[in-house]
């Protein structure tokens, strides 16, 4: 991490000493990010960093990538990430996305690697908080938990645009490929609440992806500003767990997140400084755990959805202004959340869906000095991870996050 | 007092700047212009394809050459143009393409804030592509209609 740390500052000063955008050694583009931020939620709802009921530091995220443009047709390059959020991430330096990609013509070009994944309006540039007005986005469509494994795919992919004449135009990508995934993710942190049973509270040892495959379609339609997306995950994650009871007796479980199929559609409409969004999400998928007393054997389907509207003003070339309503629910078909407490699955029917109201205020002091405060305020619990039982219905995060890219 | 002054001017450029380009047939007139290398086979574009070129989305020339863009560092010319043609801001045009940096899909385009070094790059790079203020041109690149 320190490696990492070093790199990026030294390209920043590099950067800063010539007031370029960018560093570059022998036709080698060097880009990068670093964000620190601070976090402060209601004292029981530790959500999305670990601690954050404490208030926490543990909220930071650096980035660097080169690339080169080998020819017209082809370029490689590599970004190397870390973040941390307290239990997950840790500054553990990753490699976010690895490829070479080749333009045949405009309509289709090749890539292949490790290749960000195109969920939605805004997934594939979610690493730095540059690029995006609010510190969260929605967190049922960019979800933090999520952020060290639904972000990229290592496999093969097809894209390209295509003119639709007074209709527009549309951008397409199909990926193929498994998701590079470790035991330590975010993801497999919320799978092992998920398999965890009230006696035992489990932490996943080992997890891996089955085949994977993601669309995305981008329609620029023919109103000026106005683009809609649809796209695809189709996934299964599966894997072992172990830990033990309250009398110490260990606890083993062999699980499946089987048959994930997420689907998104989005809209923005951007006219001038004005940027108004939305965004809903399906996610269909059955989990089942195994565990050596077979007596706590369960499956279950789950038809999870969620969606947001947002709005975005740049006042001035230095001030942002950024709002979202936000409303998410594990059971679509029981929005209150009483099948998901009759099933025993969670204790209080807000623990089965969660609503968000943000307020982000973003500074832009610098052209590559990024300052934001964001305040949200809660109700329900469904997307809260790493829980107690002693979470409150309504609750707040105020969070805080300075970021130096080139 | 101030700040709705501000507002109600801001709001009254954008509105007649939106109805002028809703309605079909009204052409702006513009500051600058839109160059390319002598070696391009093309005398006109539409809008929808030049900002297809200058978002990064389409690529060669007739499926034949590739497209070499070119950015102006100059605020007012680039101002209008991503304007007229992106519907964009500087700001959004910058975000687009920092995006493209950060999922490895791009590297940024060279960005000249004279015209005449953009006129120079164009006019040496096959397959280039730039834009410079009216008048500014000069003779060594061709000066292509958009439509």
């Amino acid at each position: 991490m320190k490696t990492l740390t070093m790199i990026v500052a030294t390209a920043l000063l590099t950067v800063a000493a010539t007031t370029l955008y960018a560093a570059e050694i022998e036709g080698v583009e060097i880009h990068g990010f670093i964000s620190q931020g601070y976090i402060k939620t209601t004292r029981q709802n530790n959500f999305p960093v670990s601690d954050s009921g404490e208030g926490s530091f543990k909220f930071n995220d650096f980035g660097i990538n080169f690339s080169k443009q080998i020819t017209p047709a082809l370029r490689v390059g590599l970004q190397l990430t870390a973040f941390d959020r307290g239990n997950y991430g840790k500054d553990k330096v990753s490699l976010d996305w690895a490829y070479g990609d080749y333009r045949y013509l405009d309509w289709l070009g090749f890539r292949a690697g490790k290749i960000k994944m195109p969920l939605g309006l805004y997934n594939e540039s979610r690493d730095n908080d540059a690029l995006r007005t609010f510190i969260f986005q929605p967190q049922n469509e960019y979800y933090e938990y999520e952020r060290d494994s639904i972000t990229a795919i290592a496999g093969g992919s097809i894209y390209g645009s295509i003119p639709l004449g007074k209709v527009g135009a549309v951008n397409y990508q199909v990926q193929v490929g498994t998701i590079p995934i470790t035991a330590d993710s975010g993801t497999a942190l919320n799978y092992g609440a998920y398999i965890s049973t009230p006696d035992a509270p489990l932490a996943v040892t080992d997890i891996s992806s089955d085949i994977t495959v993601v669309h995305h379609l981008e329609w620029r339609t023919p109103l000026e500003g106005l683009r809609a997306t649809f796209s695809g995950l189709h996934t299964s994650f599966s894997g072992k767990a172990a830990g033990s009871d309250s009398t110490g007796a260990s606890v083993t479980a062999d699980w499946k997140y089987d048959s994930l199929r997420r689907f998104l559609y989005g809209l923005e409409y951007t006219y001038n400084d004005l940027v108004l969004a939305a965004e809903y999400q399906t996610d269909d998928y059955t989990i089942m755990s195994k565990y050596n007393d077979p007596a706590n054997d369960w499956e279950s389907k789950q038809k999870a959805d969620g969606w947001y509207i947002s709005a975005t003003y740049r006042f001035t070339d230095w001030f942002e202004l950024g709002g979202y309503y936000h409303e998410t629910y594990g059971d679509r078909h029981s929005r209150d959340g009483s099948s998901l407490v009759q099933s025993g699955y969670v204790a209080n029917k807000w623990n089965a869906w969660q609503n968000d109201t943000a307020l982000v205020l973003k500074f832009d002091p610098m052209p590559n000095l990024t300052l934001k405060v964001e305040g949200h305020l809660d109700e329900g619990t469904w997307l809260l991870s790493e829980t107690s039982g002693n979470e409150k219905k309504r609750w707040y995060i105020l969070a805080t996050k300075a970021t130096f890219s080139f | 007092m101030n700040f709705l002054a501000w507002f109600v001017r801001r709001f009254l450029q954008t509105a007649i700047l939106a109805g002028a380009l809703l309605l079909p047939g009204v052409v702006l007139a513009a500051g600058y212009v839109v160059i390319v290398n002598k070696d391009v086979e093309v005398d006109s574009v539409s809008r929808a394809e030049l900002q297809a070129i200058f978002l990064g989305e389409k690529v060669k020339w007739n499926r034949a050459k590739y497209i070499k863009l070119a950015f102006p560092d100059n605020g007012a010319v680039m101002k209008e143009f991503l304007q007229n043609v992106c519907g964009k801001t500087p700001l959004q045009f910058d975000n687009h393409w920092s995006r493209l940096v950060f999922t490895g899909k791009a590297s940024v385009p060279p960005m000249f804030a004279d015209s005449a070094q953009m006129a120079n790059f164009v006019a040496n790079k096959a397959g280039a592509i730039g834009i410079v203020a009216a008048g500014q041109a000069g003779n060594s690149v061709k000066i292509i209609k958009v439509q």
